[in-house]
């Protein structure tokens, strides 16, 4: 395989990495460890690259990969896996294989002036749920909220960077 | 159903789920593709957002401490600029292409990544480090010789010259410790710091020049955009710097205002001129290169052929004129007149020639474009060509009926962008094949024993062979032509395109 060919299919192989990371993220209910996975599964995609089957899903045969990294992952934490989170992991699995490459296009940089456009406590909010990783109880314990206002805070914020991005990638259209 | 759903989703991002929700979300999931649909909105957004707060200091908030990127995740960082890893694969590869063949699950290589070697002219670092090794860790680096281009995970780049000695913190904070850098900045990356001697040197902008000596003072040229100078103490601005301002500080009470000086550094640019300079000096010397014409401006009409004592001669530059190549500083002659073209004599005969130009087409308006071509069609003759749907067609008289013509490669050839374009014919091994950008796009066979001997030959022109159509015609740019008397492997075709591809964005057959 030529030199071009190499680099088309990678080139359209890592576009999918932010894809990628939200398919583990789901899988292993952990962000970190889910970039983790998908790093290393980049490592095998760029090895592996000729074995991609042009005309075919790119997005599918790197979620393959990522997916063996997954339950390798899974299986060396040796952690006794509940019937439920079996179920659960299949159908979240399902789900990706069935809609993953169809649902979101999101650019980075509209989601960043979004989020630097909220007020103060809706980003602290964001942030302590997102960066430090926070459950809803801890955040109103730091916020001064109760449970169920962290929540319906978290939902409301979350509609409203929806609905900035979707102004911003309407107006970028029409430019 | 939709908050509730929301609320399951959310939590099990978050691993908050009782085993009562877990069956209540596996339910909603199983009976209802919206809930399916609804499961990957959210984690792609959910991630999103966690990706944007890891690689963005500027959304810290108020007293809450906002954790800097942590050391122990490599791909995190690496979110901004997907597709300039692409460009840089060529490189990156040479990691890969040297490590044993891994299974499916590979070792993970938990060594943190903050910048790829993304180019670099002579270098050389201390201690070893080979310039093959192209990850770069946060730690101590000393560059020798040479110049390197590094790309950080947040997107910045940093052009650095040797001597230097640098301290990598991590994607966004860099301490040279002496030498001179230069910086571009994208808007991911707003906030990059080099630090030097007690100084902290922030870019708000796109682009900035430092030198640091080991006296201890530095020197910042801001090229665009502006630059904080913060104390490296306690943080607070000492001065904004903006686009077109130079400012030495020797002394933090008292900087002293300085010309701007941009040409005294590297840019990204440079480096590959650098490079592909050094690499045409080597062919000039090579003794299988018979014309080497790197297309640098002399006399008012002559294009030299930098190989000494070759029976190749100089060319005759008619009508086409001067302007810019590859790179800042690098010259091309335009084609975009009827009757411009250079013409020179290679009165020799050889088994075996390997052509190759950097060109860049503008138009195609006849059938075929001559690009680099015999004046007759007699035995021996060569003629490298484009067709106007953008196939590449090289022949030598006499080889036999159609030697070229079956196509490896129906993608047509790049217009509007730099290309390498290669002629092979080997008389010895009875092929001819051409190549785009490294790539086979034609080959062919023909019968042994064919003469080479193309004698008075032009770039970018044609001359009218009776039985032939009129007119043929080439629009565009060339800013290099060399030719050997020997078959040049793949191999060392893709080792041309990589020395002289135009930029570290540049992709072979990018369209």
């Amino acid at each position: 395989m030529s030199t071009t060919n190499r680099d088309e299919i990678l080139r359209e192989a890592f576009a999918c990495q932010p894809r990628l990371i939200a398919y583990a993220y789901s899988m292993l209910r952990n962000h970190a460890s889910a970039e983790d996975i998908v790093q290393n599964a980049y490592l095998v995609i760029v090895e592996k690259y000729d074995q991609f089957t042009p005309g075919t899903s790119m997005i599918a045969w790197c979620r393959a990969i990522v997916r063996l990294q997954v339950l390798s992952f899974l299986k060396k934490q040796k952690k006794e896996v509940s019937l439920e989170d079996q179920i659960l992991t299949d159908a979240v699995d399902a789900a990706f294989e069935e809609f993953q490459g169809s649902v979101l296009a999101l650019r980075h940089e509209h989601l960043r002036e979004c989020m630097m456009k909220l007020p103060e406590k809706s980003r602290k909010t964001i942030q302590l749920r997102y960066h430090e990783k926070m459950g809803y109880d801890a955040i109103g314990s730091s916020l001064g909220m109760k449970l169920e206002a962290v929540r319906k805070s978290l939902f409301r914020v979350k509609q409203k960077l929806r609905q900035c991005i979707e102004v911003r990638s309407n107006l970028e259209k029409l430019v | 159903m939709s908050e509730r759903l929301e609320d399951l989703i959310e939590r099990h991002l978050n691993d908050e789920l009782s085993a009562n929700e877990k069956r209540e979300l596996v339910e909603l999931l199983d009976s209802n593709p919206e809930a399916r649909r609804k499961l990957v909105e959210q984690a792609e957004f959910n991630s999103a957002i966690t990706s944007v707060l890891n690689s963005d200091r500027n959304i810290e908030i108020g007293d809450i401490p906002f954790k800097t990127a942590s050391p122990q995740k490599g791909v995190k960082e690496f979110i901004p600029w997907i597709i300039a890893i692409a460009a840089c694969l060529m490189l990156v590869f040479k990691i890969f292409n040297s490590s044993p063949k891994n299974e499916i699950v590979s070792t993970p290589d938990k060594k943190p990544l903050t910048a790829l070697l993304v180019n670099e002219v002579n270098a050389k670092f201390a201690n070893g480090r080979s310039i093959d090794d192209v990850k770069f860790s946060p730690g101590e680096y000393e560059l020798t010789d040479g110049a390197v281009h590094l790309r950080f995970s947040s997107g910045a780049d940093l052009v650095v010259e040797a001597p230097a000695k640098l301290k990598i913190f991590d994607a966004m904070n860099t301490r040279l410790l002496s030498g001179k850098v230069r910086a571009m900045v994208p808007p991911p990356a707003q906030g990059f710091t080099v630090a030097a001697n007690d100084l902290h040197y922030e870019d708000i902008g796109t682009e900035f020049g430092l030198k640091v000596d080991e006296k201890g003072s530095s020197e910042l040229h801001v090229f665009d955009g502006q630059v904080n100078v913060k104390d490296s103490k306690n943080n607070s601005l000492l001065k904004k710097v903006f686009k077109g301002q130079a400012i030495e500080y020797s002394d933090i009470a008292n900087p002293v205002e300085k010309d701007l000086q941009p040409d005294d550094f590297m840019t990204v640019g440079s480096i590959g001129f650098q490079r592909w300079r050094i690499q045409a000096d080597k062919m000039s010397q090579d003794p299988d290169v018979i014309a080497c014409y790197p297309f640098i401006r002399g006399d008012s009409d002559v294009l030299k052929n930098t190989v000494e004592n070759s029976r190749v001669t100089d060319g005759k530059i008619v009508g086409a004129r001067w302007v810019s190549g590859r790179w800042p500083g690098k010259e091309a002659l335009l084609f975009d007149r009827k009757n411009d073209y250079v013409e020179m004599d290679i009165p020799i005969q050889v088994d075996e020639i390997t052509v190759s130009m950097w060109l860049k087409i503008d138009r195609l308006d006849t059938v075929l474009s001559p690009l680099f071509s015999s004046n007759r069609w007699d035995e021996g003759d060569i003629h490298l060509q484009m067709f106007r749907h953008q196939q590449p067609h090289f022949d030598v008289q006499g080889s036999g009926v159609g030697p070229i013509q079956k196509s490896v490669s129906n993608k047509p050839a790049p217009i509007h962008d730099w290309i390498h374009i290669v002629g092979v014919f080997s008389s010895r091994e009875s092929y001819g094949k051409v190549y785009i950008n490294g790539e086979l796009y034609r080959y062919g066979k023909f019968r042994k024993d064919v003469i080479i001997k193309p004698g008075k030959c032009r770039i970018g022109h044609w001359v009218p062979v009776p039985g032939y159509e009129s007119e043929r015609r080439f629009t565009g740019k060339v800013d290099e032509l060399v030719i050997w008397k020997k078959a040049l492997s793949e191999k060392e075709i893709s080792s041309l395109v990589e020395k002289g591809r135009p930029s570290v964005l540049w992709s072979a057959g990018t369209q």
